[in-house]
């Protein structure tokens, strides 16, 4: 193991580099939209009781596991969990912490690149004069979707990813102070500039202006018209849990590694606190303020609700744009766009950060190398997601890496920390050089409070009904029925439910089944790679003692 | 909007800004080393 000297070079930085972590593409797009599906205005009464009984207490959780491993020469997640738990067989859970940032990656950076293409293609009038559908296409030509091909190769999406790959790579080889913290002291103060000007544009936007059909506040008043009788439907409470969950990048290793760079008594209740606040700041403040309220003016409520989702960010908000004049619409694509990449960069700077981490601590490769090494570990992981996207394999990476993976590891690292470790010791980890006093209650919510919630998070994940209607699963079960598992429920997923066509080839063709579970081989396999490069190096260290 | 509809989102606007602000000022008022410095001097 070497000992890095590495070290943030400002408190401001560690905080934004951390908030960058957690402020992603998630916060424009996905935030809004679980939102109008649950319950409006109403699903922010759980999604605040969730982050401050769930997200906060993890944030804390993470960066005591990070700070004490960094504490002992670790930096990436197999050897903090060691370090945390009373047998060597934790730092196969810590594998958990490399798998998911290598796996989130290989498909992360691929959208990342589109962002980033798209602020190119506002610059260069690519939209002008486009219809919805003619915009809606363009999207489909750039990835090469659509054509009834098994294999899509959009050639200009792959230099736009190698782009995007080499400027992670480039920072990241530049060290933490000098690449990380210095792409997150530029990247989220433009993001937070970007958004601010959208959110004006968005707000003051009335019925009969510039193309609107309806004032942006009907948008508003759609997302956060509170419908109360919705706080009793599990689902709601399923949907915010996971939404914290998953916005505030936790369960990933990331917050773990860049906690690792502190010092002993550096503060950490603050600093978690501060920079889980500040997500919540740019995704219920500006998420909220941008795609609904810009897409209810132009497109209508009816429009909305049948369309909704991630990819409207691409199909749709680039001819929105063209209501503003040629001029403005280039500056708001590139705001919008720019926002979308500052977001994403630094999240996937801090999803390499731990990968590279491990090479330097436990295989002695320097900055340069590991940063080469990653690139080149990312690019053969990723064309399966670039080349059966269509696939479905672009889906089968974001399920297993960003959604099973990020929860499992969520909640053995909890029973770690709170169970194993002891809640006393990881209090008195939390507490110490702390600038704000945590209140007590914390700690039980942190013991017992907290791994409910994510109990409750994975067996909803496991068994999520058709629908997410839990009442009538629990009906149809009673009734001798069974349940009606939902298609993307783990164990849904697992036995691809809603795929009909079962054979692995048609007339020689691979069929999407096919794809599927070869993708799952290949994250499998990823998984076991890592986890033997785990014991390899701690063979190393165990011969060289 | 609806009346409920602007409570709900200026309430948690409040909310959020206030905790935002109130732990950003501590963070730039408390430089992460200052204890540090004082110790290790």
């Amino acid at each position: 193991m070497t000992h890095t000297n590495e070290r943030w070079g400002s408190r401001i930085g560690l905080i934004l580099a951390m908030a960058g972590n957690a402020v992603g593409l998630g916060n424009f797009l996905r935030f809004p939209a679980q939102a109008v599906q649950n319950g409006g205005g109403a699903f922010i009464i759980p999604y605040l009781v969730s982050f401050l009984l769930m997200g906060i207490p993890l944030l804390w959780i993470e960066w005591a596991i990070g700070r004490h491993g960094g504490q002992r020469g670790f930096h990436s997640a197999p050897g903090m969990m060691q370090s945390i738990g009373r047998s060597s067989l934790w730092k196969y859970v810590g594998v958990f912490g490399i798998f998911t940032n290598l796996a989130i990656l290989a498909y992360y950076v691929y959208i990342e690149s589109w962002t980033l293409s798209y602020v190119w293609f506002s610059l260069t009038g690519a939209f002008n004069g486009k219809t919805t559908e003619q915009v809606s296409q363009f999207f489909s030509a750039y990835l090469n979707i659509g054509t009834g091909q098994s294999i899509n190769l959009p050639i200009k999406a792959i230099l736009f990813f190698l782009t995007a790959l080499s400027i992670n790579i480039l920072v990241l080889s530049r060290g933490l102070a000098k690449g990380v913290e210095i792409a997150s002291k530029i990247g989220m103060p433009l993001l937070l500039i970007f958004g601010a000007f959208l959110a004006v544009r968005a707000l003051t936007l009335n019925a009969g202006e510039a193309g609107a059909v309806n004032d942006a506040f009907e948008g508003l008043n759609f997302l956060w018209q509170p419908q109360f009788d919705s706080l009793s439907n599990p689902k709601i409470w399923l949907a915010a849990a996971g939404q914290i969950f998953f916005t505030l990048s936790v369960g990933m290793g990331t917050v773990h590694c860049y906690a690792s760079y502190l010092r002993q008594n550096d503060d950490i209740a603050l600093n978690g606190a501060a920079a889980g606040w500040m997500n919540e700041f740019v995704e219920v403040v500006l998420g909220g303020s941008l795609i609904i309220p810009i897409a209810v003016a132009y497109l209508g409520l009816p429009w909305i609700k049948e369309n909704v989702g991630f990819e409207m960010g691409f199909r749709t908000m680039p001819m929105l744009f063209q209501n503003w004049g040629p001029i403005l619409a280039a500056v708001a694509g590139i705001a919008w766009f720019g926002l979308l990449f500052c977001a994403g960069v630094t999240s996937s700077l801090a999803m390499g950060q731990p990968v590279m981490a491990f090479f330097q601590d436990e295989y002695g490769l320097n900055r340069r190398r590991s940063a080469i090494t990653l690139g080149g570990i990312l690019l053969m992981l990723s064309l399966p997601c670039i080349l059966f996207y269509e696939m479905g394999a672009f889906g089968e990476f974001d399920y297993w890496a960003g959604t099973f993976s990020l929860v499992v590891f969520a909640l053995l690292e909890i029973i770690a920390f709170a169970w194993i470790f002891g809640i006393d010791k990881g209090w008195a980890e939390i507490t110490r050089g702390a600038d704000i006093k945590i209140h007590p209650i914390f700690k039980y919510v942190i013991k017992y409070v907290t791994p409910l919630f994510l109990v409750a998070v994975f067996v909803g994940s496991v068994f999520k009904p058709d629908g997410g209607n839990w009442l009538a699963a629990f009906s149809d079960l009673l009734h001798g029925q069974g349940w009606p598992f939902a298609t993307d429920s783990i164990i849904g997923t697992i036995l691809n439910i809603g795929i009909t066509e079962k054979r692995w080839f048609i007339d020689g063709v691979p069929t999407q089944i096919f794809i599927l579970n070869m993708t799952r081989l290949l994250l499998l396999s990823t998984f076991i790679a890592i986890s033997v490069a785990v014991y390899l190096a701690w063979r190393r260290k165990e011969v060289k003692q | 909007m609806t009346t409920s509809a602007w409570i709900m989102m200026l309430t948690t606007w409040a909310v959020v800004i206030f905790f935002v602000v109130k732990f950003f000022i501590k963070v730039i008022r408390l430089p992460l080393n200052q204890k540090r410095s004082v110790k290790d001097l």
